[in-house]
């Protein structure tokens, strides 16, 4: 319905509702081709000025004419149905963009933190973050040319998460991991609403 | 590229003849609309209040919101960064040319119904 744009009569109320995730990491992990992965649209590319808490209202224009402080995030959209729609963001590539964050993961149901296993610690801002922010997250080991060269247990250790934040491996450019990474998010959602239920997949990957 | 942007900031934003509420004092910065508390992932969709008066990026922005879209959707299709889409849909609602839809964060309903919906559909992927 909605997503004809013939139709003349605008939806009223609150449907349909949008619902968000979003997908963090370190530059080049493949966090754009997890967010290609559920789009049924091409991600797109949005971006942001550094604006709003951090700049005065009079001196947003000075900043933005003096500057190239802009950042790009990519995102999809999936309708779910005819009153929802989830869209997965992925944050910016770099920590020095964590002013950003807030405007990105308020409001997000749940998180995937993509981690390099060559590169552990481009992870470390995003754990840390949802850590802090108490978002739901799941740690996604990509595996670059099909090998993950530690086991998950030594990346738990090396990551100093704790034993109730799962983790999967995931090749982003695999439909059915990305999946995978995504239903194992969605139980951990389920089992923050119902404590002590845990989904076999769930059960896992903890 | 920031000369278009400061272009656009100067003509839409900055140089509206009567805007009832400035937008960026709406939005307390223009990352946030406190007024109709705008999310990135917000959608709106155009109601039937004439919008042929609008100009430039306010016009473009009530034609592409046809259908339910979201403000990150708005844009990146019309190249203007977060913020100032989040301050102009913040106008356009204000002036009855938008509606906002609910982000399920407001509605505190994050129940097993939505989530399983949102399984469901994943699993077709």
């Amino acid at each position: 319905m909605y997503g004809n744009s013939e139709q003349p009569t605008p939806l009223r109320g609150r449907n349909p509702l949008s619902v968000k995730f979003v997908v963090a990491g370190g530059f080049g992990v493949g966090k754009t081709t997890m967010v290609n992965a559920v789009s049924e649209i091409e991600p797109l590319r949005t971006e942001a000025a550094i604006t709003g808490a951090s700049v005065g209202i009079d001196d947003t224009s000075k900043v933005q004419t003096k500057t190239t402080t802009t950042v790009a995030m990519d995102f999809g959209r999936l309708t779910i149905d005819d009153e929802l729609v989830l869209f997965l963001f992925g944050t910016p590539g770099q920590d020095r963009f964590g002013f950003m964050w807030d405007d990105i993961t308020t409001g997000a149901l749940g998180a995937v933190v993509l981690v390099d296993s060559r590169r552990l610690a481009d992870c470390f801002f995003a754990i840390d973050y949802f850590e802090r922010r108490q978002i739901p997250f799941v740690i996604a080991v990509n595996r670059f040319n099909g090998v993950v060269d530690h086991t998950l247990d030594d990346i738990r250790s090396a990551l100093n998460v704790d034993a109730g934040v799962p983790m999967v491996e995931c090749d982003a450019r695999q439909l059915e991991s990305v999946r995978t990474t995504l239903l194992v998010l969605f139980d951990l959602i389920i089992s923050k609403l119902h404590p002590g239920e845990q989904s076999d997949l769930l059960r896992q990957a903890c | 590229m920031s000369a278009s942007r400061s272009e656009w900031d100067d003509g839409v934003i900055f140089e509206d003849d009567d805007p009832d509420v400035r937008p960026y004092l709406v939005a307390g910065g223009a990352t946030t609309s406190q007024v109709s508390g705008l999310a990135i992932e917000t959608m709106v969709t155009r109601t039937d209040v004439d919008h042929g008066q609008l100009r430039f990026e306010a016009r473009d922005m009530v034609d592409r919101a046809a259908a339910a879209t979201s403000i990150a959707e708005l844009s990146a299709g019309m190249n203007i960064p977060l913020g100032t889409t989040l301050a102009l849909a913040g106008e356009l609602i204000t002036t009855g040319h938008l509606h906002a839809h609910q982000t399920m964060a407001e509605t505190s309903m994050t129940d097993l119904d939505i989530m399983t919906r949102i399984i469901n559909r994943v699993r077709q992927l």
